[in-house]
């Protein structure tokens, strides 16, 4: 979806961001935005843009040209209001006038990092949207040379640079790069001049629209709301032509013509699998043609190893992708289908609502592009989780094989050679960390989806205990795969979350990592240990897992175990490392 | 003309276009302020395809004026 709406698309958001900030929503986070000019034409258009990307909110647009005031006061509104997010938009114009001297540049953004750092300290649960907003006007453009210094567009560019850099500042700040994503559509399509005259307002509605799409789009992506996988059809989306039909010397793809349009569409898809998209086939064809394409053909990026699963049948393809679904251990909700056939796209819109459907281009050479900016799979940094997912299903794929051919569990546990790591949250680990509170489903007792933010805060507290698990064998390393966070009050010890990805089940991993947290409970002092079960749509799996260990329930939900009369063991199978970080 | 243009700016000041007298203006009309008459005049452009110069943005602040304007300029 481009960033840039229409009119008629903006006037529709506005209309209804005002329906949703008359209606009563309790749960609604606050949106504070803090700019150097006037942005009030902006809230309505972030409550509707968050809310589909479904984070309910409501909006308020400070008092504009006071960012340093605002935040300096402490008496100010802004920590009166206690918001959820503060939106900050320092526009390179205002900031920097009336010439952008690198000196003024540097002053402005040492101002900027303090602010940013004295807003993050005194709002220690929010999180802050810093705006990258440049300008495409130099204050002198009849010197055309890019580097004169009365041209200024040096400064403006020291400026733009200089506020991207203090991206590493806090996990809660997050840069939205206006500068950048406005390029495509032009400043020209977001400025009107007159708002700057009559109400000095940098941005005409349509541009308010296009700035709360963006801060939307990063919102989205902090809380984790991305899709996670993308399911392609074969013929016809990753190549031209019918291979059943055609043969393999006869489909279209590689460095020529349109074929390259068929594979900048791969090399878009195996971007997304570098991150941590994963990549599954889901198409009507003959398994062994598509086979011998995926192996053989020569313009083809994609490789079999690409796949982390695939249905390659004469199956409807709703029926294939909810298979899919259960093979991986995911929601439908996390699926992007790509089908190049109408009928097709429409049968699995209205079969599965929860996947993402989007219209492909009849013309193959648009679609490269539409993956390229599509916003369905953002995140805000990959992990080193994220880089080696696609390779975990593969060596899933081999313990399968494995466990086949095993005479007993316990044989097939041993010839696995697990190690499992059990080390403190820090700084290197907090965004995995993160990451598993917003996706972990099934394997999650409680399912408290805490932020970065939330992490902070019980990370700073002595009475929290906060532990990641790696999980390692013969096949490879899964990298951080569990989250415990204990919670110790002296005589008892409390398990407020207990979450494991799937990948790792069923290896008795987490009899290790229960056993561990009985044993740093019982270091503290604690007769008890405490266990918690909160029920969700997708956690049943583990509804009984503190009573399988031997835990007494003691009202609902709630177990203990006492640690004085008994000892959890670690499985002898897996070998345990536990300790601080380095 | 002038329902339609009451649609648009109950439509702008969240009001039901029957609770706007015929002679509104920005003077009479509790919650046509500075920031909504801006909204209002970009709902205008919207609706009538019209365009409406600076100048112009200033002055339009009665219902009278506006519809005034509007026929002049063929909306």
């Amino acid at each position: 979806m481009s960033l840039v709406p229409t009119g008629e698309e903006t006037a529709a958001r506005r209309r209804d961001g005002l329906e949703l900030a008359r209606a009563d929503r309790g749960a609604a986070a606050r949106v504070e935005v803090l700019s150097s000019f006037n942005v009030d034409l902006l809230p309505p258009f972030l409550v509707e843009a968050f809310e589909r990307a479904g984070l309910p909110v409501v909006a308020h647009a400070g008092p504009f040209g006071r960012i340093g005031e605002v935040v300096l006061d402490p008496s100010s509104e802004l920590y009166a209001a206690e918001p959820g997010a503060v939106v900050v938009v320092p526009a390179a114009e205002d900031l920097l006038a009336p010439f952008p001297s690198p000196e003024l540049v540097d002053e402005r953004l040492a101002e900027l990092e303090g602010l940013v750092r004295t807003l993050l300290e005194r709002l220690p649960a929010t999180t802050c949207y810093l705006v990258v907003f440049g300008t495409d006007r130099s204050p002198f453009s009849q010197v055309l040379d890019p580097l004169a210094s009365e041209r200024g567009q040096a400064g403006i560019e020291r400026y733009t640079t200089g506020v991207r850099s203090l991206s590493g500042l806090s996990p809660r700040l997050v840069l939205v790069d206006w500068d950048w994503a406005i390029r495509g559509a032009g400043w020209q399509a977001v400025r009107d001049e007159r708002l700057w005259y009559l109400g000095r307002m940098r941005l005409s509605q349509v541009g308010c629209a296009a700035l709360a799409e963006l801060v939307a789009r990063h919102a989205a992506a902090y809380h984790g709301r991305s899709r996670k996988v993308v399911a392609v059809d074969l013929d016809g989306v990753l190549w031209g032509g019918v291979v059943g039909e055609a043969g393999l010397a006869g489909i279209e793809v590689g460095e020529d013509g349109v074929g390259l349009a068929f594979q900048d569409l791969q090399r878009e898809l195996l971007r997304l699998h570098d991150a941590g998209v994963l990549l599954v086939a889901c198409s009507k064809n003959n398994p062994a043609d598509a086979a011998e394409v995926l192996e053989k053909h020569a313009g083809m990026l994609l490789r079999p190893e690409h796949f982390a699963a695939e249905r390659v049948n004469w199956q409807d393809k709703a029926t294939n992708l909810r298979e899919l679904a259960v093979e991986l251990d995911l929601g439908l909700d996390s699926f992007v289908f790509l089908d190049d056939n109408p009928v097709e796209r429409d049968w699995v819109r209205r079969a599965c609502p929860e996947v993402l459907v989007p219209e492909l281009p009849d013309d193959p050479v648009e679609r490269p592009a539409l993956l390229r900016d599509a916003s369905w799979f953002a995140r805000i940094a990959t992990t080193a989780a994220d880089r080696g997912r696609a390779a975990g299903y593969r060596e899933q794929r081999g313990r399968r094989d494995l466990q086949s051919r095993a005479a007993s569990f316990e044989e097939f546990l041993a010839s696995l050679e697990q190690q499992v790591e059990i080390l403190p949250v820090d700084d290197g680990s907090l965004s995995r960390a993160v990451q598993l509170c917003q996706r972990t489903n099934q394997f999650n007792l409680t399912t408290r989806r805490y932020t970065a933010s939330d992490l902070e805060r019980l990370l700073a507290d002595p009475g929290h205990e906060l532990l990641t698990l790696s999980v390692a064998d013969r096949f490879g390393a899964s990298g951080i795969t569990g989250l415990a966070i204990l919670r110790h009050e002296g005589e008892r010890a409390v398990v407020d979350t207990l979450l494991m990805s799937c990948r790792v089940l069923g290896r008795r991993v987490e009899d290790a990592f229960l056993a561990l947290l009985a044993a740093r409970a019982a270091a503290r002092g604690a007769s008890t240990l405490v266990g918690l079960y909160e029920p969700t749509p997708k956690n049943a799996q583990v509804a009984t897992f503190y009573p399988d260990r031997g835990f007494a329930p003691v009202e609902e939900g709630v177990f203990a175990l006492d640690l004085r009369a008994s000892t959890l063991l670690s499985p002898a199978e897996i070998e345990v490392k536990a300790g601080a970080r380095a | 003309m002038r329902d339609r243009l009451k649609e648009v700016l109950g439509g702008v000041l969240e009001l039901p276009a029957s609770e706007i007298p015929d002679d509104a203006s920005a003077d009479t009309l509790s919650g046509w302020d500075s920031l909504r008459h801006l909204e209002l005049m970009l709902a205008l452009e919207l609706e009538y395809g019209v365009h409406i110069p600076t100048e112009d943005m200033l002055e339009l602040r009665s219902l009278e004026a506006i519809e005034a304007f509007v026929a002049a300029n063929g909306g």
